[in-house]
């Protein structure tokens, strides 16, 4: 199906999701070079996990900007960016939907042209935005065609939490990841975190969690946070790292080419060793315990079976223990649309993608931690990467992009780039460094390895999934009785992932306990989750919501 | 005593292999997947007489809601989640009040128990309903089982009988002696292909069983009717017995190819509500579609005011297994000699799964049936493409 020229001033060029470094580095490598693209994201302002910042107050917010800055890395990069991005939306080539959430993707649904009762009034709020109605295109009517694609997004910011659209001709979904969890004794006492969640409140806030903070669980991420807290004025008692350092020197090789990375890491072992932190490695956390609130950790070294070790357990007083054993990728919005996955490093799903970050779907891109958890540095690549695939696609089948150059891009080192051939010296730089933070990422993903030991640990009288409150017995004696040990069988027997969270926090827990149990190896195999965020029945029952068009519709008579 | 291989570790095969155990047959259960991981996972576990117009289907279902309540009693009303809640039918409009209530009239001719319920006596069952709802029909024997569980418990129940239950199975064909008669089952297990012998062979595969049948030799056309179903947030129990829109049994009967809407609304253990479902025959088209969903949600919305703020938290999907005469196909098939069908059960497979069993263990037996088998018979395919 071919879209009409008005249809096309309802449809953007390009929509991303997600503004962490990779949704971001997309975002502006494709309104740089004159693609309209709408950038959406939960959060208040742009940066993701890795660059949090608070919502901005007050233009200019720098000082906000420097206050959190001591926790933050390669900022000099996040401004750029972000003022570029800046800058699009005020020469009408770009809107940054923030605190939109989106709940859905799909490809354009005949049921969406169709003018719904309770549709025709526009929700207020978007940042600057004219907004069209969904009403005024009934071409596409009857027709399953995926020329473009329906971003359904609630908008948070509005107490109504209105719906809104936003209809594109290729994706970029950067929807990063979220904290790996796993169970022990204690884990769901107030006071227990996640490690990125204690992260998120310092980069964020500039808020410290707790005074006496332990850091627990396995990956170089530990030391970031570790270090971050002690800058900021908190006693680290112990890191308690899982995996052993001496591992690293297995993969040498690997680690040297990406010397950045190695230098962050000598950075932050710099800075505990000068706050005299010391790191236990090959030990992990026992249980956690306290009245009302986490008072101790006690952790145990990991013996030559893989156990812990109960004997020569230490007992540490905390008042808050930061647990983090790496982060999952956040997979609902690319399995709704249909594109294939992979088993990661860590075991668990992540998509499968091509040289330009190309999905198995056409017209959907991805980039950053759905494709495999690299951290921040690999998403940036990977955006780029995606964002320019993007604008290729979409100038290759019609006028709106390519064409309109933009004189000063993102960063000196592409000033120049105005030929193709520039442009493909960029792709070349780009394609060689996304392989090496790559294969970087696998080495520490090779080292770091989630051990078994915690399942040995985990009592039956233990909480796995705390919406539903089943116990580690209860799976364990499901598993026994039924056999059962794919993580979906053990939720409908005995409901751990059928309440609020749907398994984000329980799921891969839910199914190494029931897999060990049978003594077969966990799936893990991907789960669909066609709402991606919370939503209202009466939101929904409202009928479609109405199309934010894009911004800068004149510029196609310029 | 027969060796009988129950294809399918669904709802459907669960109580094939639940009764025929009984019996003291020599049973096996094979599955390509885990337990219930079929349709059966895939819909709600509505027991319903109230949606049956009098006629072979209703007596089936008559029988199985008692058949429910002595498995709830031997294997504990908790293990399958089972509840007698009883359904209330309720009209949007008095045209259709009109049309449910010479309905309601006609199934209790059939010896369906129900109950007119007058507009003011509505919120005595359900107080949080619409205020403006002209009437409705209160059908006490409606029941509900959680499908997963329920079926993990009957071949629980199989297995102490001495049933086998294998997974990981997948069925390929069926190997005949010269005279006709089923020899064994051939399957791929881990990639190679094994025999299992065998006496007979129960088709119990749901929405595959179009597939299945053809693969076995004795193929009978089974196919599927997608449904989404829309979960909500957990809640205190605000929503008591099953309540659907009267729109739902005209749907149920319906011929028509279109997509169909009408609300069942129902609160479960875990405190979510659900809310479903649609029926449109789209093939296996797995995508959900949010113009349905929305469909959905406004009639749900419709008769449980409350729901409009309530959040959404999941939306599945699943394939009703259907036949062209919306029938079920329960019986011998005459083309070869020890071959069962217990499939097509379209949306009311986990209602009608202990009566089905019973039935084929009775014709396994050589007894006579409780529900006359012959209009469920797969010789009406035979004969019609014959
Ligand atoms: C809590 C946490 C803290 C972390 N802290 C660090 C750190 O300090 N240092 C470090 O190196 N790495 C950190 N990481 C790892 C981090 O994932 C990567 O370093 C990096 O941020 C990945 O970039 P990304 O663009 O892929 O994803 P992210 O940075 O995670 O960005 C994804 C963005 O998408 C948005 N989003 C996702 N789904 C939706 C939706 N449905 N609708 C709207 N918006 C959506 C999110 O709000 C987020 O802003 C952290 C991870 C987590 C989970
Ligand atoms: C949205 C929706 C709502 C519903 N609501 C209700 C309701 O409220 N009440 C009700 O009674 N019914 C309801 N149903 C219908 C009900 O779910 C089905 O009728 C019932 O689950 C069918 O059970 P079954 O055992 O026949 O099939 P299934 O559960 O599908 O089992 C068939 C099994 O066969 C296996 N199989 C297939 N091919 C092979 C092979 N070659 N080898 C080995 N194994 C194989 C499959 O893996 C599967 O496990 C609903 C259905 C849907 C979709």
């Amino acid at each position: 199906m071919t879209i009409s020229p008005s249809e096309r001033d309802q449809v953007w060029d390009v929509a991303v999701i997600g503004a962490g470094p990779a949704g971001l580095a997309a975002t502006v490598a494709a309104a740089d070079r004159g693609a309209r693209v709408a950038v959406i994201d939960a959060e208040p302002a742009v940066g993701g996990q890795f660059w949090r910042h608070p919502a901005p107050r007050h233009e200019p917010n720098r000082v906000r900007d420097a206050e959190i800055a001591p926790y933050h890395h390669s900022l000099a990069r996040y401004w750029r960016l972000r003022d570029r991005l800046a800058q699009h939306v005020a020469a009408g080539r770009a809107a940054h939907l923030s605190r939109y959430e989106v709940w859905a993707v799909q490809p354009a649904e005949a049921g969406a042209a169709e003018p719904a009762p309770g549709a025709a009034e526009p929700a207020p709020g978007a940042a600057g935005s004219a907004r069209g109605s969904a009403g005024s295109e009934g071409g596409a009517a009857g027709t399953t065609s995926s020329t473009f694609f329906d971003v359904l997004a609630i908008d948070a910011a509005t107490p109504q939490r209105h719906e809104s659209m936003v209809r594109a001709r290729t994706l970029v979904l950067a929807p990063g990841a979220f904290d790996l969890q796993i169970p022990f004794p204690g884990w769901d006492l107030p006071g227990v975190l996640t490690a990125g969640g204690v992260q998120s409140l310092i980069k964020g806030h500039g808020v410290l969690a707790g005074k006496r903070v332990v850091v627990a669980g396995t990956g170089p991420f530990l030391l970031s946070v570790g270090a971050g807290l002690v800058r900021r004025g908190a006693t680290v008692p112990a890191i308690v790292e899982a995996a052993s350092p001496a591992s690293w020197l297995r993969h040498p090789g690997r680690l040297f080419s990406a010397t950045s990375k190695l230098a962050e890491g000598a950075a932050y072992a710099n800075t505990l060793t000068r706050h005299g932190v010391s790191i236990l490695t090959k030990w992990s956390v026992l249980r956690a315990d306290g009245r009302g609130r986490v008072e101790s950790v006690t952790v145990a070294p990991i013996d030559g079976t893989g156990e812990l070790d109960p004997d020569r357990a230490r007992r540490i007083p905390v008042d808050v223990l930061a647990v983090g054993w790496g982060f999952v990728p956040q997979l609902e919005l690319p399995l709704a649309l249909g594109c294939a996955t992979r088993a990661g490093a860590s075991g668990l799903p992540v998509t499968v993608v091509d040289a330009d970050q190309r999905s198995t779907v056409p017209g959907v891109y991805l980039a950053g931690e759905v494709c495999g958890v690299g951290g921040a540095a690999l998403a940036l690549v990977e955006g780029e990467i995606a964002g320019l695939a993007a604008v290729r696609a979409v100038g290759a089948t019609g006028p709106a992009g390519a064409a309109r150059a933009v004189s000063r891009p993102d960063e000196p080192e592409i000033a120049d780039m105005q030929g193709d051939l520039a442009m493909r010296r960029r792709r070349i730089r780009l394609a060689r460094r996304r392989e090496r933070l790559r294969t970087f990422a696998d080495a520490l993903a090779a080292v770091y390895q989630i051990p078994g030991s915690w399942l040995g640990a985990l009592t039956d009288d233990t909480v796995v999934c705390r919406c539903e409150e089943v116990t580690a017995g209860a799976i364990r004696e499901i598993a026994r009785d039924h056999r059962a040990a794919d993580a979906r069988t053990v939720k409908l027997l005995a409901r751990p992932g059928m309440g609020h969270c749907q398994g984000r926090i329980c799921g891969y827990a839910a199914e190494c306990v029931a897999a060990h149990e049978l003594g077969t190896p966990a799936a893990h195999r991907p789960v669909t989750r066609p709402v991606a965020a919370p939503l209202s029945l009466g939101t929904l029952a409202a009928g479609w919501p109405a199309a934010i068009a894009p911004v800068c519709r004149h510029q196609s008579n310029v | 005593m027969a060796r009988v291989v129950v294809v399918g570790a669904g709802m459907v095969g669960a109580a094939c292999a639940y009764s025929l155990a009984r019996d003291g047959h020599e049973v096996t259960v094979v599955d390509r997947g885990p337990v219930g991981g079929g349709t059966t996972s895939r819909g709600e576990g509505n027991i319903l007489v109230s949606d049956k117009s009098a006629g072979p289907e209703l007596a089936l279902a008559l029988r199985s809601v008692e058949l429910w309540r002595r498995i709830a009693e031997r294997l504990g009303a908790d293990t399958l989640e089972w509840e007698p809640k009883g359904g209330l039918v309720v009209a949007t409009t008095d045209e259709t009040l009109g049309a449910l209530r010479e309905f309601a009239t006609q199934q209790a001719a059939a010896g369906v128990s129900c109950e007119p319920v007058e507009p003011g006596d509505l919120s005595g069952y359900e107080p949080n309903l619409a205020p403006d709802l002209p009437g409705g029909v209160f059908y006490p024997g409606d029941q509900q089982v959680q499908p997963v569980r329920a079926t993990a418990a009957l071949l629980y129940a199989a297995r102490i009988d001495g049933a086998t239950v294998r997974h990981g199975v997948e069925v390929l064909g069926v190997r005949t002696r010269s005279d006709g008669q089923v020899w064994s089952v051939e399957c791929r297990v881990d990639g190679a292909v094994v025999e299992i012998d065998a006496d007979a062979v129960v088709n119990a595969t749901g929405t595959w069983a179009g597939d299945v049948s053809a693969r076995i030799g004795a193929p009978v056309p089974v196919l599927p009717r997608r449904g989404f179903i829309l979960v909500t947030e957990p809640l205190p129990r605000v929503v008591r017995h099953k309540v659907y829109t009267a729109d739902y049994v005209s749907n149920v009967a319906s011929g028509a190819a279109g997509l169909e809407t009408s609300v069942v609304v129902e609160g479960t253990r875990g405190g979510t509500v659900l809310i479903g479902a649609s029926r449109e025959r789209v093939g296996f088209d797995t995508t959900i579609s949010y113009a349905v969903v929305r469909t959905m949600a406004a009639q749900a919305v419709r008769i449980f005011p409350f729901l409009d703020r309530v959040s959404l938290l999941r939306v599945y999907t699943g394939f009703r297994p259907y036949c062209p005469d919306h029938l079920p196909v329960i019986g011998a098939d005459s083309r070869i000699g020890g071959v069962y069908h217990a499939c097509g059960h379209e949306g009311a497979g986990i209602g009608l799964a202990p009566a089905t069993g019973e039935m084929i263990a009775d014709l396994v037996s050589g007894r006579s049936t409780f529900v006359p088998a012959e209009p469920f018979s797969p010789d009406r395919f035979v004969f019609e493409a014959a």
